[in-house]
């Protein structure tokens, strides 16, 4: 096979993964699979093991993943970057927390935020001062995941202080879907430490901005959060505020 | 590590015990919020003192000024009786550990008090937000979030590598009408009511990330520094004034369109109506006549940079600044966010007191 139709091969299979078309994706990277073990494609065998451990889990195909990404960052290790490593870590996280392997999971994904950090700092001067800046694009995504897990292990002051930083970051770079997701995240959350009407709020704002991006089934999810936050929590609805917000919804 | 008083936190418990009164909850968010980023400047100034960080005359001259109960001339006049008084009075405090030392590597562990609780410091949007959902014109400007952000994580995941320093550089006060621009947030500062002693003293506009903020307090200084004479002629001032200030802003509103015209898409279409209809209700909160509204948001360095701006776009990715305009109005009217008056003004309850508020 030439080079010319593997990388072509590759460019669709990464066009077919945005489109969330992840079983054609998987059969463009199959078809071309067993040429990258030749060492003159070996820059390309990372990316493909990459996408197709995302496909496979994608898929439900967690044995698959796992095999796949386990050997991308084999091979990342060896000869990989720093941000190269931290993706296949990022990745093996989600799978473990997909098997429900929780401490697993917490570990692959403290091990990669780690990295990702590390290697996107830069220490800025500014006259008198000396502090450290870094790429939020970057680091978003992996810190959302592991305010997921802690939520899991049922450390949610961490937890919160964590969605927080993302929300933050989010507002900052626009990360619009983000931002959707860890208001929705923070709903959760507000309303398992007792913050109720903050914990609506944040619900409706995630509703409110994702239906200004048409995320039909993001709203449907974030609605059934908070049905089944009050459900849990009876109490909310003595808080005045609470019932003020889901009456009125959102004034702006 | 906490700059509140036990009395504005009793009063910011009471407003939150009964929610009906919006005039009220923000006047004492608003006081609670100027004693703490007061205090905290203090605590930074009195750090960089005990150091022997020397503080330039202009810096120690714009930090009088967030605190002069009346200014009559920005120009720092370093021997006026009240400037002398204010540097004694903070030196000696300093010195007699009244105000106490904020180390920067604490900067993390500070705590601001808002409706709700305590949030960071690097929290400054939950901060600003609630001041909007208010109908407040103060804001928080805080430059040191990602310094802060980022030495929490290392915190907790590379403890090895965290460090001590951190970005105090900070402004608290009151904004002009207009936040919103298609490019993102700008933060006029009309007063400035806190600052932190290590801001830029020649900054008189930055981005900071896809904020735009203009410091009104030091274009005031410079003008009156190039030029003493000036003060005694109010007209050529306020002119001078005027055209100091289009210029920062336009060139501070061309660096967000430029340098985050990726960002800046994404913000018109989620949060620029949202923060555009803040800015409106906040305005007319005051009966407005319709000039009076549309000519207040019809801000000439906004104009001037989508004019440059839509050069460059196709046809159907033109922003109309006009027309934008116009079917919020409409949208607002619908929604009952304002009102027409009989009399043909504009006018939004929606902060009358009586209602319940939610910040």
């Amino acid at each position: 096979m030439e080079l010319a139709d593997i990388q072509a091969k590759l460019k669709s299979a990464h066009s077919l993964m945005q489109q969330h078309d992840y079983a054609e994706a998987l059969s463009n990277l199959e078809l071309v699979f067993d040429h990258l073990k030749e060492p003159e494609y070996a820059e390309y065998y990372e990316s493909a093991l990459l996408f197709m451990g995302v496909c496979c889990y994608e898929m439900g195909q967690l044995d698959k993943a796992l095999s796949c990404l386990d050997e991308g960052l084999k091979h990342a290790r060896k000869d990989g970057t720093p941000n190269e490593i931290a993706t296949f870590l990022h990745e093996l996280s989600m799978v473990a927390y997909k098997r429900g392997d929780l401490s697993k999971s917490l570990e692959l994904c403290q091990e990669s935020l780690g990295i990702k950090i590390e290697y996107s700092v830069t220490k800025v001067r500014h006259g008198l001062l000396e502090y450290y800046e870094y790429d939020i694009n970057n680091v978003a995504p992996v810190l959302n995941h592991l305010a997921v897990l802690y939520q899991e292990n049922g450390d949610l002051g961490k937890a919160k202080e964590l969605l927080e930083i993302v929300k933050t970051n989010c507002e900052k770079i626009y990360d619009l879907h983000l931002l959707g997701v860890v208001l929705n995240e923070l709903g959760i959350i507000s309303f398992e430490v007792g913050l109720y009407s903050e914990g609506v709020l944040c619900f409706l704002e995630s509703v409110a901005l994702k239906a200004r991006l048409g995320f039909t089934d993001g709203i449907k999810i974030t609605l059934l959060n908070l049905r089944s936050s009050l459900h849990r929590h009876p109490q909310a609805l003595r808080d005045l505020r609470v019932r003020y917000l889901l009456e009125n919804g959102l004034l702006i | 590590m906490r700059f509140i008083s036990e009395q504005s936190e009793g009063e910011l418990e009471y407003q939150e015990s009964r929610p009906f009164n919006i005039s009220g909850a923000r006047e004492v968010l608003e006081k609670a919020l100027t004693e703490q980023f007061r205090n905290l400047a203090d605590a930074v100034l009195a750090a960089l003192l005990l150091k022997n960080v020397p503080i330039s005359e202009l810096t120690w001259w714009q930090y009088f000024l967030t605190r002069a109960v009346e200014v009559n001339s920005y120009y720092p006049d370093h021997h006026t009786q009240s400037f002398v008084d204010f540097r004694n009075a903070l030196v000696r405090d300093i010195a007699t550990r009244k105000v106490k030392a904020l180390s920067f590597s604490d900067l993390g562990k500070v705590e601001i008090r808002i409706f709700g609780g305590f949030v960071k410091l690097w929290d400054e949007g939950k901060i600003n937000k609630q001041l909007a959902r208010l109908g407040s014109s103060y804001r928080f400007t805080f430059l040191g979030s990602h310094a802060l952000t980022v030495n929490r994580l290392l915190e907790l995941l590379r403890p090895e590598l965290a460090q001590e320093n951190n970005d105090p550089r900070f402004i608290w006060g009151e904004v002009d009408h207009l936040t919103a621009t298609p490019f993102g947030l700008r933060f006029n500062y009309i007063k400035e009511l806190a600052i932190s002693p290590l801001m830029d003293e020649g900054g008189e506009g930055f981005n900071f990330d896809t904020t735009v903020v203009i410091r009104e307090n030091l274009i005031r200084s410079r003008l009156e520094l190039s030029d003493p004479e000036i003060l005694n002629d109010a007209k050529k001032y306020e002119v001078l004034f005027d055209l100091a200030k289009v210029h920062v802003t336009v060139h501070e509103l061309l660096h967000a369109a430029s340098f985050h015209s990726k960002l800046s898409r994404p913000y018109r279409e989620a949060f620029w109506s949202d923060d555009l209809k803040r800015d409106i209700c906040r305005f007319t909160q005051l009966a407005r006549e319709p000039k009076e509204l549309r000519d207040a948001f019809a801000y000439i360095p906004v104009s001037l940079v989508v004019d440059e701006l839509n050069k460059y776009l196709e046809q159907d990715k033109q922003i109309n600044l006009a027309h934008f305009f116009e079917s919020l109005l409409e949208e607002m009217k619908g929604r009952g966010l304002i009102e027409e008056t009989p009399e043909g003004k504009f006018f939004s309850s929606i902060y009358e007191d009586g209602k319940i508020w939610v910040a």
